[in-house]
């Protein structure tokens, strides 16, 4: 059987209409009109919905705001009327849209059952019999003679989300409620949705959670400016869902990197862009108020990038790794390499992290490192990097730098140990920095072993 | 109209339910409680009672009862035409989010308007029986109240839509009622006005609807003057209020879609 049947449903609300509601208001308008031609301003809020919902069917409604998902919920709920089309629908509906509608701070919160209780339909004689049901759910027992003001905002809710429940109707539609109340107060509406489902009731769930909406709804809709875009099965559109926020998200940024291409920002926190493929763009990256920074990513789709320069004429493209870069005004540019970006586009990310060890694995080379003979460093030609901190400039090593898919060179005292992939290298660098370990805390052990002679090479 | 009472006992419960709880907060949360909405009558009766039998030169207990028996059914009128004027945008929190049908709402705000409408008439009531005695006449107070109700719900119909396109309505209804109160015999009687006008005077519904309230209870007084049979004054008013009420909802009806979008 069929619970809610839509038909080519169209709603549009009309704008011109709310802005002329007083004699002022008309009059200016209409001294406007005279000079000027109206335009009809109109937002379309639904347009030709076909929808059929089965009784017993746990269906979920997803978008961004403004796309109609409440607007939806009240034509089904005949709260508002579509302007074209036909609802049909089969059995008693409960429209919650929000929760505690009516609620009368200054009554007790047993006249505020029969309130809430009366708007959503429930007869007087229906409310006396589940008062106690009601009152036992929302666990207010000794509350309820209480004036509503006394409440706090979660018992406030606890009541109302009992009230709601326990009004006998064959449809429900729920409207968002979850992004209120605390974790407790979500799990139990979770829980009762749930018990609502086994009990057969048909329920129409607005949520902004694709997760949640894959948990309960066996089938979901995805509603874009009024259209719907995508109907089907509820894991189906929650994966076309995630995508399309996603996508979304990944367009806004590359818009904003078109438009400005010359971005300015204060380097604190993370500040994901995209490049398209032979992108170029320009990051200033004012470093005045934050005062050094320790580190500066650039990362790739999987490729970690470390550049920073400090640019003289404008005009250098980095490919260091010198790090931290001190205070200042810096130019980095960023280009991209179309041998790299052929699937994806590139994605930038510029971090920021205030100096601790949670973002090390190794200790930085000075004075007081144990291990301060010991250097790593990224980029195939590791020497000249090495050069480089030979000069004074120290060398970053990162956290993920077993991810990092890159060559890597180990240096001790100056000479290069070893280069390979960084799998390898860290390996060899964790071994050496256990063995400076050991035989600085504990020669007279190791000595008299086998294992610690042959691994310190005395024979 | 079947229909119609068939709706009325599906609605009966939420109606009457919400109209306590309107009249109920009307008064909650202050000191004195209903107190209040006898205290604002009390005060103007007190002071027109000052200034115009000094000025009108009467008997005082005579037009005092007049007065009295006119100016609370002409307060009853006003503030149920504009309570149900702006019942929409009161109650827009409950109606933009439950499927609450509008037909209620009116009816919860003429119920209560009507309850304390009742405080004040029975106050009224005993401060008449200490003056005169009551006649047969007071049996048809149920029915002109009736008609009362009929015309506040005729009345708030038709604003009540109208006011969500128009919101000076508001303030346009508000002097109607000022200048209202001195063309219906309220500070003054029937026999004041000059024969001549009397037929023009006459034709006002309201007029007729102050003056029955006031041969309804006052009628045994020697004072009261029959310019209209009481009867036959019901009678107009129960047609003018029933044509009223199909002209107001008439135009309810029509304009229904747009209230939940206009508020």
């Amino acid at each position: 059987m069929i619970a809610i049947k839509l038909e080519n449903v169209c709603k549009e609300f009309n704008l011109e209409r709310k802005k002329e509601l007083t004699l002022k208001e008309r009059f200016i308008n209409f001294s406007k009109n005279l000079r000027k031609k109206r335009k009809n301003e109109k937002i379309i809020a639904l347009k030709n919905i076909n929808l059929s919902i089965k009784s017993g069917e746990c269906f979920g409604i997803l978008g961004e705001n403004g796309s109609g998902k409440t607007t939806l919920l009240k034509v089904i709920a005949g709260i508002i009327q579509p302007d074209k089309g036909d609802v049909i629908t089969n059995g008693k509906i409960l429209p919650i849209l929000s929760l505690g509608i009516g609620f009368q701070k200054e009554l007790t919160a047993k006249e505020n059952v029969y309130i809430y209780g009366s708007i959503l339909g429930m007869k007087k004689k229906e409310i006396e019999e589940k008062y106690d049901q009601i009152v036992k759910f929302a666990e207010l027992k000794n509350m309820m003679d209480v004036k509503l003001r006394d409440f706090s905002d979660g018992m406030i809710m606890r009541l109302s989300f009992s009230i709601a429940f326990h009004t006998d109707a064959d449809i429900i539609l729920i409207d968002e409620l979850l992004s209120v109340g605390d974790a407790d107060f979500q799990t139990k509406c979770l829980e009762m949705i749930r018990r609502i489902k086994e009990e057969g009731k048909t329920i129409v769930l607005v949520m902004h959670s694709p997760s949640d909406i894959k948990k309960f709804c066996d089938r979901a809709l995805i509603l874009k400016r009024g259209r719907i875009i995508s109907l089907g099965p509820s894991e189906k559109v929650c994966e076309k869902y995630d995508e399309m926020m996603e996508s979304k998200r990944l367009k806004r940024l590359n818009r904003i990197v078109e438009k400005e291409n010359n971005i300015k920002f204060n380097v604190v926190g993370a500040y994901p862009f995209i490049l398209k493929t032979g992108g170029k763009c320009r990051i200033t990256i004012k470093t005045k108020d934050v005062g050094k920074i320790n580190e500066l990513l650039f990362t790739g789709n999987s490729i970690v990038r470390v550049f920073s320069n400090k640019i003289v004429k404008n005009n250098v493209i980095f490919s260091t790794n010198s790090l931290p870069i001190e205070e200042g005004q810096y130019d980095v540019w960023v280009k991209c390499d179309d041998k790299l970006l052929n699937k994806s586009p590139f994605k930038v990310v510029v971090k920021y992290f205030k100096e601790s060890n949670e973002n090390k694995l190794f200790m930085l080379p000075g004075k007081n490192n144990p291990f301060y003979d010991l250097t790593i460093v990224s980029g195939e030609d590791g020497k000249k990097e090495f050069d480089k901190f030979k000069e004074g400039k120290t060398i970053f090593v990162y956290k993920d730098l077993d991810k990092m898919n890159k060559q890597l060179c180990l240096f001790e005292k100056g000479e290069l140990i070893t280069s390979s992939n960084s799998e390898n290298v860290v390996n060899e660098f964790k071994k050496r920095i256990w063995l400076e370990f050991a035989t600085k805390y504990f020669y007279d052990i190791l000595v008299r072993t086998d294992l610690g002679k042959k691994a310190m090479g005395i024979k | 109209m079947k229909k119609l009472l068939k709706k009325v006992i599906e609605i009966k419960d939420k109606v009457w339910t919400l109209a306590i709880v309107d009249f109920k907060i009307r008064y909650a949360g202050s000191y004195l409680g209903l107190l209040w909405s006898l205290i604002e009558p009390l005060i103007l009766i007190i002071s027109y009672s000052i200034i115009f039998p000094l000025i009108l030169k009467v008997n005082f207990v005579d037009w005092f009862l007049f007065f009295v028996c006119g100016l609370i059914p002409y307060r009853y009128l006003r503030k149920g035409i504009l309570e149900l004027t702006r019942c929409f945008t009161d109650y827009s929190h409950i109606l933009v989010k439950s499927d609450i049908n509008l037909e209620t709402i009116i009816l919860v705000k003429a119920i209560s308007t009507t309850l304390s409408f009742f405080i004040e008439l029975s106050i009224i009531l005993l401060l008449i029986s200490f003056f005169v005695s009551f006649s047969i006449y007071i049996l048809l107070l149920p029915i002109i109240i009736f008609i009362s109700f009929l015309i506040i719900i005729g009345f708030g119909l038709y604003f009540s839509v109208l006011y969500l396109q128009m919101r000076d309505l508001n303030y346009i209804l508000t002097i109607i009622f000022e200048i209202l109160l001195f063309l219906t015999p309220i500070v003054y009687r029937i026999e004041d006005i000059p024969s001549l006008y009397r037929g023009v005077y006459m034709l006002n519904p309201i007029t007729i609807l102050i003056y029955l309230y006031q041969g309804i209870l006052l009628y045994s007084s020697p004072k009261f003057i029959e310019h209209i049979s009481i009867v036959k004054g019901l009678i107009i008013l129960l047609l003018f209020s029933f044509v009223l009420c199909i002209i107001g909802y008439k135009k309810f009806k029509k304009e229904k879609r747009i209230v939940r979008e206009l508020i």
